[in-house]
């Protein structure tokens, strides 16, 4: 249910990120753009991403030569956006990390193809990426940066850094502040020992079968898994009793009751890596959206 | 001016006419030359939009770049003809991409600016297809219905009657099919003429409102039922859903499973009787229940679909018989409609002329005689209002697009009625060219016209109308050259006429039992005796029956007046002077300066 919740917010933070890119309609034109036919064809292409017309976006952004370096800057930022809209994340970072440090989209392009790459598992690439962002002393570019930086330090569960980043979380920017103080318990929710281990979890189905997989918080599993490996052992017992332990029918059923038996063993204890696996994802997913409404807020 | 008159009445026997704006804007706006209304849209605007590149990637078959400069196009424009054209030109590259989704998208945004009814009618028509195609079936039929309110029902089912029937069809409205059939049925059952012509439709109208009846369609079987026989009796369900083989297999597994389970109790093992008998049992009798269901909703959606398959095949013999039984009454209509119109003109009611006419050309914009209707009024209006703004290339715009259907329509034009109406566009061209002094080009058209009078000699008895022009050429090759002796040279390239047998043509015509030639033949034979016999005394019979039968019409009266005052019948001048005046100042059919235009005559 958790995790349904954790989706439903990642698409709501992927149509947010939608609707910055239909802002871009209600820019006349891009920062630094010369009046020339070059950028009318730009404005163009602007208009076919607030309809949604990305893929020709993409087809004429392709053609546009950029003859200059702010037209290959707003090149390479709309190919962002436009990538970004469809989900490509990688395209979408590969468009923004291009646009040059001259250009007055650059902050905001770095920001956003990093979040990308951190989206897309990269984080070291994330990391280099919002790292080379120079801020200038601009105090709200860098509070961004810094809880940009703080979400991959915690994606990649390195504590220390986080410790050292969130230090500088200052609470000045409205922004923000929920955000970094969401990372905050983010930080202290991993930081909580996992209570399950998978060797109880196996001792337990051991001694009653099912009871491991309760433990990890599978109990629907739990429980079928009880029941038929119940059933199977009463059926050898049956066979046992009537045929004794010689008797065909027993050996079968004994061994089927005896697959099922370690069968849920070993399935309590991978039952424990997955719900951690699920738990890490959920939180991934919460840090990738407070890492996201920042900038959202920011340049939206 | 005397040769102007001398040459107009070669090239004109049916003297009235003139234009309007050309309803057909559709054809034109999707070759993204025409926009407004109804204007066109001029060359450098057609440049400046970029139609040009949509068009030629259109037609090298590159839909997607296509589509995308008309976008350029419509966004581009502040105006929403132009935008109009261009979304319209997006939407036929999408459709060719089968981007039906799409392309009922950005139909709909042009909805709203489509205010004449022509392009109303597209943009509808397009949308109902797109969303059909889109399997919009909700949207289709709602699309459908809006054309049937804004054009009324008749031309809703002409325009897009399959796609209303067939929406209806997917959305299984069986009950709103079969009406709506039947008001197709009727609605060419009362304008076909002969009964021929509508059997085939009738028939195949018929076979369809059978099979729509409801003991025809499908029976649509109940899952839930199927579940319940299952429940009651193993395997049942199955033999509900028409799928009595796997019933029976559903049917025997549970029954060994059972036997399975007391064989076990038998020998004892009653654990195993649970977990093995009846946990097969079980499994097998849930199992069927929940399959029973599956099994009834694939069979409803089999059923369903093949039943459809056959309506819709139906539907699609069923349109094209009414396409075909439209096209001949379309072709009556417009015929009706012409003579509507002349004598509409010969009584000189100009609005209802207008009215018919311009009606006409818009319903039935692909017949070239609804065009060579307006085209005639059109000449009316420019030889009756000759200060006015009306513009002559709206004349010659109609007479062309008619010209170039009938050419399309009838290829060598062969048959009769085509070869008149070639005959007279071709005079109808040149008199226009003769009125502005291009006389070159009413030399072509002049030529072009006899070569296909020429063409329709001897035939006259098959078709009266040739009566006219054959009689016109007799006469006028001979008398013209007589009275011009320099048109002798132009004429010695055309077969020799005859005078008399010129003027027996015309009389004959004259006789007529229809109306329209009646009148063209007294009003030539008018001028005739007036102008080129100098005889008027013979030509005040004809003034006289015209201009009793159509007491109106002002130019009718005018020239009874010339030829009174040829006569110099004094008084009969002054009393026809003033019948002229009364008939102006009572006539509510045209304007004021078609009326001061004629009262400035009289007072010459």
């Amino acid at each position: 249910m958790k995790c349904c919740l954790f989706l439903l917010f990642a698409i709501l933070g992927w149509f947010t990120v939608g609707a910055c890119g239909e802002g871009l309609d209600s820019q006349k034109s891009l920062p630094g753009l010369a009046h020339s036919d070059e950028a009318k064809e730009i404005d163009f292409i602007m208009y076919l991403m607030a309809r949604g017309d990305l893929n020709e976006a993409l087809f004429l952004l392709d053609e546009v030569s950029g003859s200059t370096v702010s037209l290959a800057d707003s090149v390479f930022y709309l190919k962002g956006w436009a990538f970004y809209q469809q989900k490509a994340l990688l395209p979408s970072a590969n468009s923004f990390l291009q646009v040059s440090q001259a250009s007055l989209l650059y902050p905001k392009s770095r920001l956003f193809g990093a979040y990308n790459l951190a989206h897309a598992g990269k984080l070291e690439q994330a990391k280099k990426a919002i790292g080379e962002l120079q801020t200038d002393n601009e105090a709200l570019l860098s509070a961004l940066k810094n809880l940009q930086q703080s979400g991959i330090a915690l994606l990649e569960r390195d504590f220390h850094s986080f410790t050292v980043l969130s230090d500088r979380f200052s609470g000045r920017f409205h922004v923000l502040t929920t955000q970094e103080q969401s990372m905050i318990r983010h930080h202290d929710v991993l930081m909580t020992p996992s209570r399950r281990s998978p060797l109880v979890a196996g001792m337990l189905s051991a001694v009653v079968p099912g009871l491991g997989k309760m433990y990890a918080g599978k109990k629907g599993e739990g429980v079928a898994g009880m029941l038929y490996t119940l059933a199977f052992g009463a059926t050898a017992y049956d066979f046992y009793r009537g045929g004794g332990p010689r008797s065909a029918m027993f050996i079968v059923s004994s061994s089927i009751a005896a697959i099922f038996y370690i069968g849920n063993i070993w399935g309590s204890v991978t039952a424990v890596h997955r719900k951690n696996r699920e738990f890490n994802h959920e939180i991934d997913q919460r840090i990738l959206f407070d890492m996201h409404i920042p900038l959202r807020n920011a340049y939206n | 001016m005397k040769l102007t008159n001398a040459f107009f009445l070669i090239c004109i026997f049916l003297y009235v006419t003139p234009i309007t704006s050309s309803p057909d804007v559709r054809a034109d706006m999707l070759n993204g030359k025409r926009v407004e209304s109804y204007g066109v849209v001029e060359p450098e605007a057609y440049q400046q939009h970029r139609f040009p590149l949509g068009d030629s990637l259109f037609g090298i078959g590159d839909y997607y770049l296509s589509a995308i400069e008309y976008e350029r196009a419509y966004y581009l424009s502040d105006n929403q003809q132009v935008r109009m054209a261009a979304n319209l030109g997006k939407v036929r590259a999408l459709k060719q991409m089968g981007a039906f989704e799409k392309a009922r998208n950005d139909i709909q945004r042009s909805l709203p600016f489509a205010d004449d009814p022509s392009i109303r009618l597209k943009v509808l028509y397009e949308w109902v297809f797109c969303a059909y195609m889109a399997g919009i079936y909700n949207e289709s039929l709602q699309a459908a219905q809006q054309i049937a309110f804004y054009f009324g029902d008749q031309k809703s089912k002409e325009v897009a009657g399959l796609l209303h029937a067939l929406s209806l069809m997917q959305l299984e409205r069986w009950t709103g099919l079969k009406d709506y059939l039947e008001g197709w049925t009727d609605m060419y059952t009362v304008a076909a003429r002969d009964a021929s012509s509508i059997q085939e439709m009738q028939l195949l109208a018929n076979t369809l409102i059978h099979e729509l009846q409801e003991n025809q369609r499908p029976r649509i079987k109940n899952p839930e039922r199927a579940r319940l026989y299952s429940t009651l009796i193993p395997g049942m369900g199955y033999v509900y859903a028409g799928a009595a083989g796997q019933g029976s297999v559903n049917m025997l597994s549970q029954a060994l499973s059972l036997g399975t389970a007391a064989l076990l109790a038998f020998n004892g093992y009653y654990i195993s009787t649970f977990t093995i008998g009846l946990g097969l049992f079980q499994s097998f009798y849930f199992g069927g229940i929940k399959q029973s269901g599956n099994l009834t909703t694939a069979r409803n959606e089999k059923v369903m679909n093949g039943y459809k398959q056959t309506i819709g095949s139906l539907l699609i013999d069923f349109d094209t018989a009414a396409k075909q039984l439209q096209a001949k009454s379309v072709s009556r209509n417009s015929e009706r409609a012409l003579e509507e119109t002349l004598l509409a003109l010969y009584h000189f009611d100009f609005k209802k002329a207008d009215s018919v006419s311009s009606n006409i050309a818009m319903m039935y914009a692909d017949q070239y005689v609804a065009h060579f209707s307006r085209a005639n009024y059109l000449w009316w209006l420019i030889i009756t209002q000759p200060f006015s703004t009306v513009s002559e290339n709206q004349y010659r715009e109609s007479v062309s697009r008619s010209m170039a259907l009938a050419k399309n329509n009838a290829g060598e034009m062969t048959d009769n009625q085509d070869l008149f109406y070639s005959i007279s566009l071709y005079a109808m061209q040149a008199r226009l060219d003769l009125k502005n002094g291009a006389y070159i080009r009413a030399m072509r058209n002049g030529r072009n016209a006899i070569s296909h009078i020429e063409r329709s000699k001897g035939k006259e008895d098959a078709f009266p109308g040739f009566l006219l022009t054959s009689g016109l050429y007799n006469y006028m090759t001979v008398q013209a050259g007589r009275k011009y002796p320099f048109l002798k040279i132009y004429s010695i390239f055309y077969p020799d006429g005859d005078r008399a047998l010129g003027l027996a043509q015309l009389h004959e015509a004259a006789q007529s039992d229809y109306l329209i030639w009646q009148t063209e033949a007294n009003y030539f034979l008018m001028r005739l005796y007036l102008e080129m016999e100098q005889e008027p005394d013979k030509a005040l019979q004809y003034a006289d029956w015209l201009t009793r039968t159509f007491p109106s019409n002002l130019i009718f009266q005018y020239y009874h007046l010339l030829i009174l005052k040829a006569l110099a019948d004094n008084q009969a001048v002054l009393n026809k002077k003033d019948d002229i005046r009364f008939a102006a100042e009572k006539n509510r059919g045209i304007s004021k300066q078609q009326r001061d235009y004629f009262l400035e005559l009289i007072s010459e």
